[in-house]
């Protein structure tokens, strides 16, 4: 017999007076008598939370409608087969240890939905004693917190972009205040040659801190796209022009191949030029960082990818990636340029892609070079 | 004849920035951006005095640092070390790093953090000039 739905019952059955009287009727007669009339199952079902009971062998035995409705139904079946859909038990299992030493436990898990979905749960197990105090069954209640664990992500994005940014900008503050000096020691000696150079310096960290700000606004604000018919050709000439000079003061030979065949394609324009200017960024900064090759050379390419897809492709010969980079790259703030780089910009060139409805591909080999190539739908 | 000073820094714009402060003042810069092109220069050239940045790609300053008095004809230069890590941390750094390659290497001239005004580091490169 199961002990903890009576003795909850029991509890609400009568209450002493608070002057120590008779024990009265609680007055569920008037408020709460309704409850009993529901009957607890209704009362579960109404829960905003997935409620299920299963047994030693994690066989579930009983489930609210919150669960069947996002987990189909589950009574009869093993509880990490239709939780998890996964034939392993779960390591660290809440409903296991409460099994073994028949108290509540609390954890975190990431569950799948019947609808293919991934979801966070906070799960409270509870064991269900006999009146022998033996564990006959546990009690599982979980809530989804996926929402609040994007809200905690974005958050502690928030917190780690103020630290690595105004590392960044202190940075940047040096190079401008050194080139202010430059500017100063020319106009005092009359000297215009070192005056632009000291201007120039200026001017670099002025497009700096310009990118800097440019990838935080769209790395941490929702921004709607508005998307619109263009010709890649010109967006592309567009942000290679831009790099040009810096190009040159690399040696890096910038080349631009597109295919006059691609019709007009649909896109956010102030997205994509983004995500280019980050892609070539990166590009020439890898040759600059190269110290095999002699020759260094950038190749934007535009071409079909597919019937319905095209690509931009962005190809250099410098120092490539191995697996382990390759992989961590596209995490906020994972940079290969220590001091040189916040590691938002392929966070950026990421949100941009996926707005999109595309993808990416990066091949790459250490000391050869990397084509990183996006792959978006015609529209 | 002008002293030579030698400048190892890989960011460009600090390059130019210590270079005009040096020859602005009556020194002849000579320049490197990492820590290997420093040690080819300056056993070239024979700098009457190193500044130094600490965190560069390839060779770092630190090991820069320990080569450039380790080696006998340069042991004696005076080094600035300028960088945005703390004093603090870089000495600890130094320590370490003699406890574990069982050698004692003594301490720069001048350790300068940077955002470096001006004015204190032209006193500095001034101090170790002095003749």
């Amino acid at each position: 017999m199961i002990a903890q739905g009576k003795e909850k019952g029991k509890t609400q059955v009568s209450r002493k007076t608070t002057d120590g009287g008779t024990p009265v009727e609680e007055s569920s007669s008037e408020n709460g008598s309704f409850l009993t009339d529901l009957g607890y199952r209704a009362v579960l079902d109404l829960l905003p939370c997935y409620v299920s009971i299963q047994d030693a062998a994690l066989r579930i035995l009983f489930t609210n409608s919150q669960f069947e409705k996002d987990f189909g139904p589950g009574v009869g079946r093993i509880c990490h087969e239709v939780y998890k859909k996964t034939a392993e038990k779960c390591p660290l299992c809440p409903v296991q240890r409460s099994f073994s030493d028949q108290k509540p436990h609390l954890s975190e898990e990431t569950v799948r939905l019947s609808s293919g979905e991934w979801a966070d749960l906070a799960v409270y197990s509870a064991p269900i004693t006999d009146i022998f105090g033996n564990v006959r069954a546990v009690i599982e209640m979980s809530g989804n917190i996926t929402k609040l664990k994007e809200n905690h992500k974005e958050l502690a994005f928030l917190g780690q972009s103020v630290a690595v940014v105004s590392h960044d900008i202190k940075n940047i503050l040096e190079g401008l205040q050194g080139g202010a000096y430059v500017v100063d020691e020319g106009i005092k000696d009359d000297d215009m040659k070192l005056a632009g150079k000291g201007w120039n310096v200026v001017k670099r960290n002025i497009a700096d801190i310009t990118a800097i700000t440019q990838n935080i606004l769209y790395a941490s604000k929702k921004r709607f796209s508005k998307y619109q018919e263009i010709y890649l050709e010109d967006l592309i000439d567009d942000v290679v022009n831009l790099f040009e000079k810096k190009a040159e003061d690399m040696s890096v030979n910038l080349e631009v191949k597109t295919n006059p065949a691609l019709p007009g394609v649909r896109v956010d324009p102030p997205g994509i030029r983004r995500m280019l200017n980050n892609v070539l960024l990166n590009a020439l900064e890898a040759c600059k960082a190269d110290k095999e090759n002699r020759f260094h050379k950038v190749t934007v390419r535009t071409d079909f990818y597919d019937k319905r897809h095209f690509m931009i492709e962005v190809e250099d010969n410098g120092t490539g990636m191995d697996d382990a980079t390759r992989e961590k790259i596209f995490k906020g703030f994972y940079s290969t340029k220590g001091d040189a780089g916040t590691g938002l910009g392929l966070h950026v060139v990421d949100k941009v892609v996926m707005g999109h409805g595309g993808r990416v591909e990066i091949l790459t080999m250490p000391s050869k070079g990397t084509t990183f190539r996006v792959i978006l739908p015609m529209r | 004849m002008a002293k030579r000073v030698l400048v190892v820094d890989d960011e460009m714009d600090m390059r130019i920035f210590i270079s005009t402060l040096l020859e602005t003042n009556g020194y002849k810069a000579l320049t490197a951006k990492d820590g290997e092109e420093g040690l080819v220069i300056a056993c070239s050239e024979k700098p009457s005095l190193i500044i130094l940045d600490v965190m560069m790609p390839k060779e770092s300053g630190i090991n820069l640092y320990r080569e450039l008095r380790k080696h006998p004809k340069l042991q004696g230069v005076p080094v600035i070390m300028l960088s945005a890590l703390s004093k603090k941390t870089f000495f600890y750094s130094q320590k370490m790093l003699d406890k574990y390659k069982e050698e004692e290497i003594p301490e720069p001239e001048v350790y300068i953090e940077k955002p470096a005004e001006p004015e204190e580091l032209l006193d500095a490169i001034n101090t170790c000039l002095e003749p």
